[in-house]
């Protein structure tokens, strides 16, 4: 098979969501609404790109990823 | 410095188990007021009543030298509720004034005096002076109840309703313009 033939992997278009668990009171935009969070929460379908910012910052950890 | 001023009250309430932007409202989740659809307004408060309590107490006396003098008070249970004048009805001031054993929807059969549930959510709170500066401006998580209420014929009295406060990380509050 030549590398022209090979199958291109696709690219998902689909935006990943984190489940996280707030380590620290913490605003986070969810669809059109803000929301402050308190240290303990866990929520599901967070952006990935906040979560890990958030994650890198120590203010949350990710559970897991959808 | 100081100033007088008279206050208007402005209260808004975000429900708990209410699902807004895919999120539940609940005690470590609050929503902003943008757009204001997250929180319903109470009909037109007229008055709002601060009350502290503070339960039971414990008094320290010391002698000094000889007599006793009270050197400290200890404050066991303190706690803060708002009771609000609301002069207009919506479905919540009917299920609070109904003990009714669901969210009432209008047109929708309910239990009256069967509330198996506290109402329970965030209040945010917005009070203006008379010359429209805010002065007091607070989130608090809240349970709900009303006091008895006679619908009358002879013209309605608003109906108060209590919010008590409750324990919350998220709770906050600021206090503005009250310098002259």
């Amino acid at each position: 098979m030549s590398e022209n033939s090979k199958p291109k992997e696709k690219k998902s278009t689909e935006t990943k969501k984190a489940t996280v668990l707030f380590k620290a009171q913490c605003q986070i935009e969810m669809g059109s609404t803000s929301y402050t969070f308190a240290r303990g929460r866990k929520q599901e379908g967070v952006e990935m790109e906040m979560a890990k910012k958030l994650e890198s910052e120590g203010k949350l950890s990710i559970v897991a990823i959808k | 410095m100081s100033r007088a001023f008279a206050i208007g009250s402005n209260l808004f309430f975000a429900r708990e188990g209410d699902v807004i932007d895919g999120v539940t409202v609940g005690r470590d989740a609050k929503p902003d007021n943008d757009p204001a659809t997250n929180y319903m307004q109470f009909g037109c408060v007229q008055d709002s009543e601060f009350l502290n309590n503070f339960g039971e107490s414990i008094e320290i006396y010391c002698p000094s030298p000889g007599h006793l003098e009270l050197d400290e008070i200890i404050e066991l249970i303190p706690n803060f509720s708002i009771v609000a004048s609301v002069q207009k009805w919506q479905e919540i001031d009917m299920e609070l004034a109904l003990q009714a054993d669901r969210k009432l929807v209008q047109g929708e059969a309910f239990i009256p005096g069967a509330r198996s549930s506290s109402i329970r959510g965030w209040l945010k709170g917005q009070f203006y002076s008379h010359s429209d500066e805010e002065i007091i401006a607070f989130d608090m998580w809240v349970q709900l109840s009303m006091e008895s209420y006679t619908f009358s014929a002879r013209g309605a009295d608003p109906h108060a309703i209590t919010f008590r406060r409750l324990q919350s990380d998220l709770n906050t509050a600021v206090v503005t313009n009250i310098a002259a």
